[in-house]
């Protein structure tokens, strides 16, 4: 994507920087489905009126008042490497259901990569804002202003009684779905979350690991969201998932002043330790390299690696470049587990070294 | 009623699948049920990651949260939708709508649905940025909401007028953002 765009200016992602209550909340999300009136759901397309449908929602945004063509990078999957695609995903740009229609999926990034225009998923179109920590409204104001933006240049399927429409029933209405990404260790390690989840799941709210893979998982990250899209308005949606997202927060941090009191040598020895692996490791596996990341990122939170040792951005940074996809990329060919592990230990040291080397 | 599995237990649920276009109706116990993989979540039955899972196909998706009652899927395959030609058979295969058109072909069967996995069936939000109508409907809306906020302040709820003060503002702060877009 940079590659084909080197002539442009390389803006810093959005990931890279802190946001509120960012000791738990890693980020915030929120997703728009529209589709356009007068024309078929995706699954009644044919391949040559799918991409047809995407030239044109494409072409009528990037023309939009408001939107800086400079500002966004317009990617045919089908144009990009298997590696490229993946890091998409790890990026939470694209979903894997868009990699699954990669024939006519297409997709607006904004440079800093905190927003993305979905064509090709189970909807003509899925809007998307990211924002670090946990700030609902930012995000939902983001992705709010890029779906108006859009729906003033083209007509969207709405009606009073049902609101927007969309491919799958359980989106209909709104069309929102909100989320926040949360570092949950110390829940996890008190085996406290499972039961939460429960609980949770029975209100209303889905709890589940990030990208829902076993990586995720190492790495204590989650992501919680809502359901509803019907007979409950955005307000209330971002309100009570919000409150249920401060609780998760401040029993998070309950969990980890316990951990700490019962058993902080046990733990500061393991963030130590994350940290020297880290650093020194030849080989290392997505999910280990996860695990490790985990442990950086909570004694960092708990205030016992400092700048010295090293800084929120390259955790955030190597958090973001540890993915098969982003290794591979990086790489510029598909490569075999093994030789993946050995590149993301490598790739790691480096932005270790890089690090120190802007001191 | 005994179960058509086990021919032991009181049969409570009707299960009906069908298989290779086959339709078959089966009247099960909970155990027999639990074995063959639906499970009983809050809204109701579905299936779990039991053999039985794959009938329902994409319908059974993380996102959906609660399930269908197996019974509630009785189907009329006389269902199509007039624009775009999906049956109502076809949707439940695929979890997908063929176009909008379908949401008032299926609007009975819908129904259903809304009531286990939405809140209500009536949305609650804004209009499209664009849509024509709205200025009209948003000015009706804005004066109903006015009435109900002197309503509100006469019966001294004061929370329930700050919450109808907020979203006449909304509603005005949008009537505000269309009609600057109109001038564009």
């Amino acid at each position: 994507m940079k590659k084909k765009d080197n002539e442009n200016r390389i803006v810093s992602p959005w990931y890279l920087t802190a946001g509120p209550e960012v000791d738990v909340a890693a980020s915030s999300r929120v997703r728009i489905a529209r589709n356009l009136a007068g024309v078929d759901f995706p699954t009644r397309l044919s391949t040559e009126e799918k991409k047809a449908l995407g030239d044109r929602i494409v072409s009528k945004f990037l023309a939009a008042p408001g939107i800086d063509p400079k500002d966004w990078v317009d990617v045919r999957l089908i144009d990009m490497d298997e590696p490229g695609c993946l890091s998409l995903v790890e990026k939470r740009l694209i979903s894997p259901e868009l990699l699954q229609n990669r024939e006519t999926a297409r997709v607006l990034i904004r440079r800093d990569e905190s927003a993305s225009l979905m064509m090709g998923e189970e909807d003509h179109v899925r809007i998307q804002a990211m924002v670090p920590g946990y700030d609902l409204k930012r995000a939902y104001d983001e992705a709010e202003s890029l779906a108006k933006i859009l729906e003033a240049e083209l007509p969207v399927a709405f009606t009073e009684e049902l609101g927007f429409l969309t491919a799958c029933p359980t989106n209909v209405g709104t069309g929102l779905r909100v989320s926040v990404q949360l570092h949950l260790p110390a829940l996890v390690m008190t085996r406290e979350l499972k039961v939460l989840a429960e609980a949770l799941q029975k209100g209303g709210l889905a709890v589940r690991g990030d990208h829902g893979e076993s990586s995720a998982a190492a790495g204590h990250m989650f992501q919680i969201s809502n359901q509803c899209t019907l007979g409950v308005s955005p307000q209330t949606t971002l309100q009570e998932l919000g409150a249920v997202v401060d609780q998760l927060i401040e029993r998070e941090r309950a969990a980890r002043e316990a951990l700490v009191r019962h058993s902080r040598l046990a733990l500061e020895d393991r963030v130590w330790r994350s940290l020297a692996l880290l650093q020194n490791a030849r080989s290392l596996s997505e999910q280990e390299a996860v695990r490790l990341l985990s442990d950086l990122r909570l004694g960092y939170a708990l205030g016992w690696l400092d700048k010295e040792d090293l800084s929120w951005e390259l955790i955030c940074r190597l958090w973001a470049e540890v993915g098969p996809g982003s290794v591979q990329r990086r790489e510029g060919e598909i490569l075999e587990p093994q030789r993946r592990d050995y590149k993301r230990a490598e790739i790691v040291r480096d932005l270790f070294a890089a690090e120190r080397g802007k001191e | 009623m005994k179960c058509t599995r086990c021919h032991k237990n009181e049969a409570s649920i009707e299960y009906k699948s069908i298989i290779n276009g086959r339709s078959r109706q089966e009247n099960l116990c909970l155990d027999c049920a639990r074995e063959l993989g639906l499970n009983f979540g809050a809204g109701g039955i579905g299936p779990s990651w039991g053999p039985l899972a794959g009938m329902f196909g994409n319908l059974y998706d993380q996102n959906w949260g609660q399930m269908w009652l197996p019974g509630s899927l009785s189907p009329d395959q006389r269902e199509v939708c007039p624009h775009c030609g999906m049956t109502w058979r076809e949707f439940r295969n695929g979890g997908r709508l063929g176009c909008a058109d379908c949401y008032e072909a299926f609007a009975d069967q819908l129904k259903g649905l809304y009531a286990r996995v939405q809140r209500g069936a009536k949305y609650d939000g804004r209009r499209p940025a664009n849509s024509p109508s709205s200025a009209a409907t948003v000015a009706d809306e804005i004066a109903e909401l006015r009435a109900a906020q002197a309503l509100a302040v006469k019966n001294e709820d004061y929370e329930q007028a700050a919450q109808l003060r907020d979203r006449i503002k909304a509603l005005s702060e949008e009537g505000g953002v269309k009609k600057n877009e109109e001038k564009r």
